[in-house]
């Protein structure tokens, strides 16, 4: 069945066809739709990761909180989305144990943002190191005391 | 128009730590402009086009159609990585701009527009037959 005279795709076509030099888009002297200044394609990420973890950014328009699946099992992340048919699975290696008390997973206008803090077991901590006396006046803690005794 | 468009090819490493809470309108260099994916399906009743903008809300998001031509223009609250050390980097911060010639026969003053989760579905009937038969009395 045809509903309408021109194809539906031939829409773009003409909207290429302005942006020839002089054409009636080039005279509004803005910038112009062009096929190499496309958007990324939806399930597009940018992840940084750092000492204190990994922050992930993921393009998920049309989706919601209802739609997306997150999930990590050691350092394996997974993020899986499923909405009327359309669906997406990305799984990424991350270079750390996540800690999962403080990791979080929000989504807002089609753009899920994941925060995965470094598990305590992988951060690196410092030790303080005592002296002399204080290890005296403190109680030991670890193994038995041969001079508690009394 | 062969003015070179570099400046969208750009990083824009803000270094900006607070992601949430960066407005989109803060950024020192030009944000690149992006087109939007864009999908079109006629139906019964008229012609119906979605076009992904993640990141983009209703309040930034100006739409209209002029001289047969729909306008789009919207800023999106996306942000450069919060840490320097990327490990993947797939997009820059941008926003959408784009606008599409309409087919002839649609009525622009009954178009409908709904943004959801990052996705806008614009409707436009097809308008009604030109020919009307007149009453002779």
């Amino acid at each position: 069945m045809v509903l309408f005279d021109h194809d539906p795709f031939q829409i773009f076509q003409r909207a290429l066809r302005h942006d020839a030099p002089g054409s009636a888009n080039a005279r509004h002297g803005r910038a112009l739709t062009r096929r190499s200044t496309e958007a990324p394609a939806a399930g597009a990420v940018n992840v940084s990761s750092g000492d204190e973890g990994t922050e992930l950014t993921m393009l998920v328009p049309g989706f919601g909180p209802a739609h997306i699946d997150v999930s990590v099992e050691r350092a394996a992340l997974r993020i899986r989305g499923e909405r009327d048919g359309r669906r997406f699975e990305r799984s990424f290696r991350l270079p750390h144990a996540v800690h999962m008390e403080d990791a979080k997973a929000q989504v807002e206008h089609g753009v899920l943002t994941l925060t995965l803090p470094r598990s305590d077991a992988e951060r690196r901590q410092q030790v303080p190191v005592l002296g002399g006396a204080a290890a005296l006046d403190g109680p030991a803690e670890i193994g038995e005391d041969p001079g508690s005794t009394a | 128009m062969n003015q070179p468009d570099h400046h969208q090819e750009t990083p824009t490493m803000t270094g900006n730590t607070s992601r949430q809470e960066a407005p989109t309108t803060q950024a020192q260099a030009p944000r690149a402009r992006r087109t939007p994916r864009w999908a079109a399906r006629p139906s019964d009743d008229g012609l119906a086009l979605t076009f992904d903008l993640p990141g983009a809300s209703r309040g930034e998001l100006e739409l209209a159609i002029e001289e047969g031509e729909l306008h789009l223009l919207a800023r999106t609250t996306l942000a450069g990585p919060a840490q320097a050390a990327s490990a993947r980097l797939e997009f820059e911060p941008f926003d959408f701009e784009g606008r599409w010639a309409l087919p002839e026969d649609v009525d622009a003053d009954a178009a409908e527009a709904r943004l959801e989760d990052g996705q806008l579905t614009v409707t436009i009937p097809r308008r009604g037959p030109q020919r009307r038969a007149i009453e002779v009395r």
